[in-house]
């Protein structure tokens, strides 16, 4: 008995040596996005080596863990890593436009396709040919944020509070002047630095405290308006906040003290379309995550990673072809269906806008509800 | 490699071949040079394009860098002025200059900076985002109002600023390092490509040169010993030899190549021989052909000639016996006018049978066959003859012909040869007086030294248009019908075998000059004497048989038998032993004079050799030997072959021949010889 399991140990062993063997390598792509966006990459590619990888090929991806910081010296030092790794095919990330805008510089010298999930800012596709990403320029998220202000208040007494990095000083440009086109001047502006402490926020809310707004825009990301939000509540009981596509990470297991409810912000995907992949992919990010629920960062990071995959299946491991396919992408080859919706890229490797506004807290306990479903009815200038 | 020593090629070198090889190698070198120049010149432009590309890059940073530090400063003092102020211009100013700070900031995402250059650069702009924040928050202080507060987070917008400057010079640091590594590396790597490039382009030159030797030794000069060879063999030099070579193989080539050429050089030498053979034996059969069909018409006519003398004979010998009796019986008579018609006609009939039977004499004479051998020959005799076969002709052509040999001049030559020689000149001196319209010809004759005899024929004739060609086969210049060409070949043949020369000169003034140099006869004792020509009509010497006296009449009649089938001869035989005193019995053939002689006493026997009939003179001479020896010992026997060319040898010796025509007073005598042996044998 004892001889025979020996046996068929061996044999055990020897087929799955021969089978290793027989595999060919696997196919790599780099990941330097946040945990949602890990999460989801992890999920797509769970999926496509379940299907049988890539021509015979396993996707395997080499995750960047510290690039959930929005710094762009810390996002250079990702990608200086990524690019010298020869067997990176292509990077998801960063997360968000400082840092891929920084680390574009990087990929587009070496040749290596970066698809940037979230990173909104005018700039980031400018860097290079090997620049895409899976949601609109700002150009077209200043003119639905204008828009949505205009719907909400005719003549509103408007406060802005904005992240002072590229992301934040591009949306507001493009924001104020579609404000200044509608005849709407903000009557206060602030920006504040990612990391500031509660003492230079407080002074902004002294400030708004003063100066007594009824709509405040806030074009940035929530960890710092969350610092404030409190206070904010308790002086300015009225005040309506309407957030930039910043606030697309919070969710309810995020904000457990629910001071961001009633908050609206912009989303980039519609989470209540009929999608059943999208509810699928939900149900088995959640039950996989386990400590939240999705969001755009991680379903934006799945379609990257199997579109990636699709281009890689289409043309095999070279990363210029890679790079010309995803450039036909919406134009020379059909768009891509993506859990975000279709995806197709511009001349500048910009994806179409869609914009969503979302009330955060309006369902709870089922998180986020999504108040406009169409750019068409909020994204004309 | 036998007669022909061996001729190593001299290496005429293919110009054209190795000037191309020259060429080649030496265009390789200068595109090799040039390579390595323009590779040189490119990398330096490179280098220095990429250098001052880098410069411009650094400037344009250093620019953005300056004008981030000012506007920084700018926006600094904006800052404090609206602390100062509250004035919302130098918000705006602060403002605008942030944004264009912002602006500058972005052209350096265009530009190819290091990892550290980048890390500077986003120091900078969070450096300056913080700067603009704190400003921000002390201008709110100072708008509510909290101006110690405000100047307090000044001093933290001025700290942020420091910060924003020192990451500026700290990227300019970083660029001006990189600058300088790039600069290092770019001329550490110009001075190596151009190394590398000089080396490179040293070896091609090298390589270049050593592959134009390798090839020249190795290819070019032992194909050009092969090329040479092989042309100056194409032009059929076979001595041209490939001459040994370093290598084994173009050395087992030019060893199969000299083996090649031996055997064309034996192949050819044994070509040109059998062809010099061949051509030899065809001149020499053409020659003898002609010389042959020559001989064949000299010999035909040779026949022809004593067949026809012999013919002539018989009726010449009877009208020169009648023309004789009638002249003595004429000369007899008592009565002055027949004697005179005796005188008158007679004798010149008698004459006239007498030149012919000279003249046919000499063709006889002519047309004997050649001895083969060299003999004592009188020249005088020789020329004579040929003279007078060929004087009349002269004459009738109005030329002269003037012989002037001295009779002790004997030569040793095959006489029948020398005659025909000496015809062909004459004729051939004819033939050129007549056209000309010269003179004629002369013949003299003198010894020259103690062994030669010089002959000369000179004439006025025409000439020889080309001496040269003189004694070439079948080259004359006269008519089709008139020559074949081979004359004086055939004349210079003969000399030859005399052991003499003959030559031939065109005479200063006209005509041409023909010598004959002949050994001279040492002992003329045995010198073979021609039958003189009929010179002129008066130099026939006319016989009288006068002289021929009868047998005395108390001695009792001799009784002879004359056997001829000529009637005329017969009777003239007749006429001429009765009147000389013999009793004479005549046959007309072999077969009657049998019968006589079976039935009655003869002593002597006239006979004819050629008769018609069943027994000619031969057999009856035969029958005589069987049946009556002692006739046979002393039969006389006449034949007008005086030559003996158109017939057998003679059955008896040459003095029991009579020749026809004879003379009467020969003929008696001869038969009185032979009857005084008859007596005298009956005597003993």
């Amino acid at each position: 008995m004892m001889r025979s399991r020996r046996s068929a140990a061996v044999l055990f062993l020897t087929t799955l040596a021969l089978a290793s063997c027989r595999r060919d390598a696997p196919y790599r792509i780099g990941v330097a996005v946040d945990e949602d966006g890990i999460r989801g990459a992890d999920l797509a590619a769970a999926q496509v080596n379940a299907a049988g990888g890539i021509n015979g090929h396993m996707l395997e991806l080499r995750s960047e863990r510290r690039t959930s910081s929005t710094s762009a010296q810390i996002a250079l030092a990702s990608a200086e890593r990524l690019a010298s790794d020869p067997s990176i095919l292509a990077v998801v990330g960063h997360t968000n436009s400082s840092a891929s805008l920084a680390a574009s510089q990087v990929y587009n010298s070496r040749h290596i396709v970066q698809i940037a999930p979230t990173s909104t800012a005018p700039l980031y596709t400018k860097a290079g040919p090997y620049s895409f990403r899976l949601v609109a320029s700002d150009v077209h998220q200043g003119v639905f944020l204008a828009n949505v202000v205009k719907a909400l208040s005719p003549h509103p007494k408007m406060a802005i509070v904005f992240v002072n990095d590229d992301y934040g000083r591009a949306l507001r440009k493009v924001f104020v002047e579609q404000l200044h086109l509608a005849g709407v001047t903000p009557m206060y502006e602030a920006p504040y630095a990612e990391g500031d402490d509660m003492t230079d926020l407080r002074e902004i809310v002294a400030s708004l405290t003063s100066s007594r707004p009824d709509l405040l825009v806030w074009i940035g990301r929530a960890r710092e308006f969350s610092l404030i939000a409190a206070e904010i509540h308790r002086a300015l009981p009225t005040l309506r906040v309407l957030a930039s596509d910043g606030f697309s990470g919070i969710t309810t297991s995020r904000d457990s003290a629910r001071v961001l409810d009633g908050i609206r912000c912009v989303s980039l995907l519609d989470f209540e379309r009929p999608d059943s992949a999208l509810r699928n992919f939900r149900i088995e990010y959640e039950a996989k995550a386990g400590i939240g629920e999705v969001t755009d960062a991680s379903v934006l990071s799945h379609d990257a990673v199997i579109l990636l995959a699709e281009a890689l299946r289409a043309v095999g491991p070279n990363r210029t072809a890679i790079r010309d396919w995803l450039a036909q992408v919406g134009r020379e080859r059909p768009a891509f269906a993506g859990l975000s919706g279709r995806v197709a890229f511009n001349a500048d490797g910009d994806r179409e806008p869609q914009y969503y506004l979302r009330v955060i807290g309006a369902r709870r306990p089922g998180g986020v509800r999504t108040v406009a479903t169409t750019w068409a009815a909020w994204g004309r200038y | 490699m036998g007669g022909v020593g061996t001729v190593l090629v001299r290496v005429r070198r293919s110009r054209g071949t190795l000037r191309r090889a020259l060429l080649f190698s030496g265009l390789l070198v200068v595109l090799a040079a040039g390579a390595a120049m323009l590779g040189s010149v490119s990398l330096a432009m490179s280098q220095r394009d990429a250098v001052e590309r880098d410069s411009d890059a650094f400037m344009d940073e250093q620019r953005i860098a300056d004008q981030i530090v000012a506007l920084t400063y700018e926006q600094q003092l904006d800052a404090y002025r609206f602390l100062q102020r509250a004035d919302t211009l130098y918000l705006n100013g602060f403002n605008a200059r942030g944004e264009e700070a912002y602006r500058e900031m972005r052209g350096y995402l265009f530009h190819e900076l290091s990892t550290d250059a980048r890390l500077q650069v986003e120091s900078i702009k969070e450096a300056h985002q913080q700067f603009e924040v704190a400003a921000e928050r002390a201008f709110d202080l100072a708008q509510r109002g909290q101006s110690a507060a405000a100047l307090l987070r000044l001093e933290g917008m001025d700290r942020r600023a420091a910060v924003l400057d020192a990451a500026v010079r700290q990227f300019l640091q970083a660029r001006a390092q990189q600058r300088d590594a790039f600069r290092h590396e770019h001329e550490l790597l110009a001075q190596r490509l151009q190394l590398a490039l000089m080396v490179g382009a040293g070896a091609l030159v090298l390589l270049a040169v050593i592959l134009a030797t390798v090839l020249r030794r190795r290819v070019l000069v032992p194909l050009d010993h092969l090329a040479t060879a092989a042309r100056l063999l194409g032009e059929g030099d076979t001595s041209a030899r490939v001459p040994q070579q370093t290598y084994e193989e173009f050395d087992l080539m030019a060893t199969g190549f000299n083996q090649m050429v031996d055997r064309v050089q034996a192949s050819r030498e044994e070509v040109v021989a059998q062809n010099h053979e061949l051509r030899a034996a065809l001149s020499h059969l053409r020659t003898t052909q002609e010389e042959l069909v020559q001989h064949e018409k000299l010999s035909a006519m040779g026949q022809m000639l004593a067949g026809l003398a012999h013919e002539l004979n018989n009726p010449l010998g009877g009208i020169l016996g009648m023309a004789e009796h009638l002249r003595i019986e004429l000369a007899e008579s008592p009565h002055a006018a027949v004697r005179e018609i005796g005188t008158e006609l007679a004798q010149p009939l008698e004459r006239e049978a007498l030149r012919a039977n000279a003249l046919v004499r000499s063709l006889l004479s002519f047309a004997r066959k050649p001895s083969g051998t060299l003999e004592s020959v009188g020249l005088a005799a020789a020329v004579s003859t040929a003279v007078g076969l060929r004087a009349h002709a002269f004459a009738l052509a109005g030329k002269t012909l003037y012989v002037n040999v001295s009779p002790e001049l004997h030569v040793l030559v095959d006489g029948q040869k020398l005659q025909h020689a000496l015809v062909n000149l004459i004729n051939n001196a004819l033939d050129a007086v007549l056209i000309s319209g010269g003179d004629g010809l002369t013949i003299t004759a003198a010894a020259e030294g103690t062994d030669l005899v010089r002959l000369d024929l000179d004439d006025d004739g025409c000439g020889f248009a080309d001496v040269t060609a003189a004694f070439t086969p079948f080259y004359t210049t006269k008519a089709a019908d008139k020559g074949t060409g081979l004359g004086l070949v055939l004349v210079q043949r003969f000399l030859k075998e005399f052991n003499g020369t003959v030559t031939v000169e065109n005479r200063e003034r006209a005509g041409a000059r023909v010598t004959l140099r002949l050994r001279r006869a040492s002992d003329t004792s045995d010198a073979i004497a021609f039958t003189p020509p009929p010179q002129t009509e008066a130099a026939v010497r006319v016989a009288h048989p006068t002289n021929v006296s009868p047998p005395t009449a108390d001695v009792p009649r001799q009784r002879v038998l004359v056997v001829d089938d000529e009637p005329s001869i017969r009777e003239v035989q007749r006429r001429l032993l009765v009147r000389a005193g013999y009793e004479v019995v005549v046959a007309a053939s072999g077969s009657d004079a049998r019968q006589i002689l079976e039935s009655q006493s003869v002593d002597l026997v006239i006979s004819d050799l050629r008769m018609p009939g069943e027994m000619d003179g031969y057999d009856l001479l035969k029958w005589m030997e069987v049946e009556r020896p002692e006739l046979a010992r002393h039969a006389l026997l006449a034949t007008g072959d005086v030559s003996g060319a158109a017939s057998v040898a003679f059955p008896v010796p040459p003095e029991r021949i009579l020749n026809k025509p004879f003379e009467g007073a020969e003929f008696v005598r001869r038969v009185r010889a032979a009857l005084d042996q008859v007596a005298l044998e009956a005597a003993i």
